[in-house]
């Protein structure tokens, strides 16, 4: 594996939100999907994927439920609440604006419709 | 393969660190699966797999940590939802049966709302600080006089010493201060009618005592205080916003005291009105200023003058209990400089109170007593609410085994039940709140008048944080209390096994209703035995002989130095006023004295040639009153011998006395009164009496000592300036205020009234406590009474209806309706009974408490404990006999079929 970029900072939050929002996933699913869906230019460290799901549980925008991964072992599955949905939509508004005060700054154009 | 051991180590056992273990290591499994599938070796993929992870131990820790955060709010979550479920479960209940609910409420509001009422008064008098009073435990009180019932006045000059030993260091006291009362009339120009009011007269440290602050201007200083004290006042913020409109101008402009111009130099701190609970004091002038009727410096030299009560602040890190020996001996050092090495002039410290010295002991006993009786009357509604849910919770076993099969710990059932009565507790807590509130705000609002002419105070009885934590304490403890014999009662043995069948296990149950009403009635028979001494107090009151008659007189002290009159011209005008006053249509006859008839001591010394004094004193001490001609005929009391005063004992006539029976029997037991003399002070130097009459004894102090030998002197040949004018009206009239002042006026221009009114109105001012005591009690022993017998008809109903199968048995082996009749009477009442006993037992005991209050009636008087006990039993036996009689009507075929 290519060294990754580093996380940009404040992001995770939304990365996980959006992750586990096409259905539940255990914390290695989440890993992988951020790694392919970014085709390898972000990789999530696991010291801080854990702790970060564990506290979006305590905040009540994600439930856990122990269930069976593919592999055929126990593994603790997430999913979204309503208020989870809801984090998921401001934290991709946010990101819009930020990333859009960002890409003006350098003089980037964002090919997503902006 | 597992984490590393050192990590698992740290974990534990905790099931949420178990959690946080198998997810972490399922994602090193899947990794480490990875890593084989590419054909890692084993060992390196673990190691491999572990070192992507990070450091294991840490991120574990985290991990556990919100995993815990998660558990604990979910518990929380969980307990609440419990919590709100029996909570409505229990309001549910209590509105099914709205009758029941709703009585419980208003006798719980009529108990707690009277417990709450005594102890906002009891915290207003003994826990609330007085507004401007800072840091209160750091003041002492000094008085002179070695009993703990000595409030003698200190003198000056050692009131001086004091001060000067606080200034240097090292004292006892950082601050002292000397004050006493003034009346005064404060008026804005000459003209008009001044505002009659009370004001202090104070030292220069008066205020630093205190930590007063101004709210305009300055305070007092000791540089107004001396000789030629400062013509200067501080206002009250209370005078100066009523009779000034709170105009600041008014700072520098000069008041009239008694006709003297002051300049105001300041308003006292807002709320502050002297430092007893309550004081309204209006002014505070200085010692020293020139105002007629004010302590003159000048006149306070010599030390055995006592002239000033004493408060003082404790110098820093001063024990109040040291405080009392140093002040001693400071006086000691101060009167032996003048008096000789061996004076003595013992002082003691007392730590301050807001209630002033000589009421303290008396007002707390009084208090306590109504507190006591308030206690009582709920130890009997609570035990009558615990008898009520008792006799629902056998109703209720079925419903309650139900819930325990369901599922529902006996912790759960026990719960539920004690919620609904702490619910009804609550309720009846809130509304008892509103209505103590009602009671006080009605009582409390206004000023109230003090048996001291012209004293008034106005009583903050607001509730503060104090009486809210009483009320709420009171409420959970009662209600758990009550609530609990019953729940753990209704969820005892075996609840499932009594679904379905009659229950006979009711003996445990009942020996314990038994016992609840025999307590009923025992606190039941104490609250009326106290009521009913109470009652025969004021009975005895009203009956007892005073010496003098009451009716139609009105009372109206008169203060000759308003107007500016020496004891010259003063002694004119009171002739004058006199004169003036007789002649009025409605008055049939009038006198002046310089007390009421029923007051505090004015004490002298006399001694009698060839009568030895008592042991170790050098005299007789003789409580006396000074009135004018024509007194014993206004008050109506009785001459055995010889005659009244008249206009030929005058100041320079010879010296007369009037003595009552008491005294001239101790005297002269020989009945020789008549001429003797007596001599005031000493025979050598003393002036000489001469005994022209004798009168028949009265009450002189109080209803509650024996009769005190007690002289009248005439107040020709002893002036005061302030008298007592006293009015015996013709039958039917009337006399205003306005009339009786215009005619003094008349005499005397620009003389105010004060304090006018009914005789009778001051004389019961004096039995207020007996008064509030008995219409207290009586009010509760009622609501007592009543409360009583439905408990005792309700647990004979109750034994009745249960044992019909028993009674009907009986009826079919022969028993007569007589004699089933008997048996449950028998049954019924054998716990009243019993508490009847026990009640006048502790009733006995409890009378010694209130013996202090009560006049004329001892504590075992034994016409009140026979007439309480009499009312109960017949009581119990009325409501042991309706259902009994009811109940043996019964056809046995009848109950015996119905089981």
């Amino acid at each position: 594996m290519s060294p990754a970029e580093k996380m940009i900072p404040g992001t995770l939050k939304a990365l996980v939100l959006k992750a586990v929002s096409s259905g539940p996933m255990h914390g290695y699913a989440i890993v992988r999907w951020i790694q392919e869906q970014t085709h390898d230019v972000l990789a999530v460290e696991e010291g801080v994927l854990y702790p970060t799901l564990h506290r979006l549980e305590r905040d009540e925008l994600l439930v856990s439920e122990w269930g069976v991964n593919d592999t055929g072992r126990r593994a603790k599955f997430y999913s979204l609440t309503e208020a989870g949905s809801t984090a998921l939509k401001h934290e991709i508004a946010s990101w819009r604006r930020r990333a859009g005060a960002v890409s003006d700054l350098l003089g980037v154009h964002l090919g997503d419709g902006r | 393969m597992k984490l590393p051991r050192g990590v698992r180590r740290l974990f534990g056992a905790p099931r949420s660190a178990r959690e946080v273990e198998a997810e972490l290591e399922a994602h090193l499994e899947q990794r480490v699966e990875e890593l084989l599938a590419a054909g890692v070796e084993p060992a390196a993929a673990r190691a491999r797999a572990e070192a992507e992870f990070g450091d294991l131990g840490r991120i574990g820790r985290e991990c556990d940590a919100l995993q815990r955060q998660i558990r604990r709010r979910a518990r929380v979550r969980v307990a609440a939802a419990s919590w709100w479920q029996d909570l409505r479960f229990a309001a549910r209940t209590a509105a099914s049966r709205p009758l029941f609910s709703l009585s419980v409420v208003a006798i719980l509001a009529i108990g707690i709302g009277s417990a709450s009422a005594v102890f906002a008064v009891v915290n207003t008098f003994f826990f609330k600080s007085v507004p401007g009073v800072h840091e209160p435990g750091r003041l002492i009180e000094i008085t002179q006089g070695r009993n703990p019932d000595d409030y003698v006045s200190v003198s000056y000059p050692v009131i001086e010493a004091l001060e000067e030993d606080a200034a240097g260091a090292g004292g006892t006291l950082a601050a002292v201060a000397g004050w006493d009362f003034l009346t005064v009339a404060i008026g804005r120009d000459a003209g008009g009618e001044p505002a009659v009011s009370m004001a202090m007269q104070v030292t220069g440290q008066y205020f630093s005592v205190l930590g007063t602050r101004p709210l305009l201007g300055r305070l007092l200083e000791p540089a107004d205080v001396g000789l030629e004290g400062a013509a200067v006042t501080v206002l009250s913020e209370r005078f100066w916003r009523r009779e000034l409109e709170a105009d600041p101008g008014v700072l520098g402009s000069a008041l009239r005291f008694n006709g003297v111009p002051l300049t105001v130099v300041g308003v006292a701190e807002s709320g502050f009105g002297g430092h007893a609970v309550g004081a309204l004091f209006a002014a505070w002038v200085p010692i020293g200023a020139p105002v007629p009727g004010a302590h003159r410096a000048a006149s306070l030299e010599g030390p055995r003058n006592g002239m000033l009560d004493v408060i003082a602040r404790l110098a820093p890190g001063v024990a109040p209990e040291a405080a009392g020996e140093q002040v001693d001996a400071v006086a000691d050092r101060t009167v032996q400089a003048t008096e000789g090495p061996e004076a003595e002039y013992p002082l003691r410290a007392l730590r301050y109170g807001a209630i002033p010295g000589p009421a303290r002991t008396g007002l707390a006993v009084f208090l306590m007593v109504l507190l006591g009786i308030v206690g009582v009357v709920i130890a009997i509604i609570c035990l009558n609410i615990t008898n009520l849910q008792l006799a629902r919770a056998l109703d209720r076993r079925a419903e309650m085994a139900i819930r325990a099969s369901l599922g529902a710990g006996r912790g759960r059932l026990v719960r539920q039940l004690l919620l609904e009565t702490l619910l009804l507790f609550v309720a009846g807590a809130w509304a008892g709140g509103l209505l103590a509130q009602m009671a006080l705000t009605s009582v409390g609002s206004g000023e109230m008048a003090l048996p001291v002419p012209g004293l008034r105070i106005a009583l903050d009885l607001d509730a503060d944080w104090r009486v809210v934590g009483f009320v709420l304490g009171l409420t959970l403890a009662a209600g758990l209390l009550s609530g609990s014999v019953a729940a753990l009662q209704a969820t005892r043995g075996d609840l499932a096994a009594g679904l379905g069948e009659r229950t006979h296990r009711g003996i445990g149950r009942f020996r314990l209703r038994q016992w609840l009403v025999g307590s009923q009635v025992a606190a039941t028979v104490v609250l009326l035995v106290v009521s009913g001494l109470f009652a025969r107090s004021l009975q005895e009151i009203g009956r007892r002989d005073l010496g003098f008659r009451s009716e139609r007189v009105q009372v109206a002290t008169v203060d000759l130095q308003f107007a500016g009159l020496g004891p010259e011209e003063g002694a004119v005008a009171w002739e004058r006023i006199l004169e003036r006053v007789r002649a009025l249509p409605t008055v049939e006859s009038a006198a002046l004295a310089h007390k009421l008839p029923i007051s505090s001591r004015s004490q002298t010394m006399v001694a009698v040639p060839g009568v030895e004094p008592p042991e170790g004193q050098e005299g007789f001490v003789l409580s006396n009153r000074r009135v004018s001609p024509g007194y014993f005929e206004t008050l109506s009391m009785t001459l055995l011998g010889g005659r009244v005063f008249d206009e030929g004992d005058r100041a320079d006539a010879p010296g007369v006395i009037i003595l009552n029976e008491t005294m001239a029997d101790r005297l002269w037991p020989d009945g020789s009164a008549l001429g003797r003399r007596v001599y005031r002070g000493s025979v050598e130097s003393g002036r000489p009496l001469e005994v022209v009459g004798v009168v028949r004894d009265g009450v002189y102090h109080g209803l509650d000592e024996p009769t005190p030998g007690f002289g009248f002197l005439p107040a020709a040949q002893n002036y005061d300036s302030t008298l007592i004018l006293h009015l015996r009206l013709a039958p039917g009239a009337t006399l205003s205020r306005e009339d009786l002042r215009t005619a003094l006026m008349q005499v005397v221009p620009g003389l105010p009234l004060l304090a006018y009114g009914s005789l009778d109105d001051s004389l019961r001012a004096n039995f207020v406590a007996q008064q509030v005591a008995a219409w207290v009690s009586g009010v509760m022993g009622l609501a007592a009474l009543i409360l009583a017998a439905f408990g005792i008809y309700g647990i004979t109903s109750f034994t009745v209806s249960r044992r019909t199968r028993e009674m009907g048995v009986r009826m079919a082996l022969g028993a007569t309706p007589a004699g089933l009749r008997s048996w449950a009477l028998r049954q019924g009442l054998g716990a009243p009974v019993a508490g009847l006993a026990a009640g006048l037992l502790v009733a006995f005991v409890a009378s010694r408490a209130v013996a202090g209050l009560l006049v004329g009636v001892s504590g075992s008087d034994p016409a009140t404990f026979l007439g309480v006990a009499l009312l109960l039993a017949l009581l119990c036996a009325t409501a042991t006999w309706l259902p009994t009689a009811r109940a043996s009507r019964l056809d046995p075929a009848t109950t015996l079929r119905g089981q």
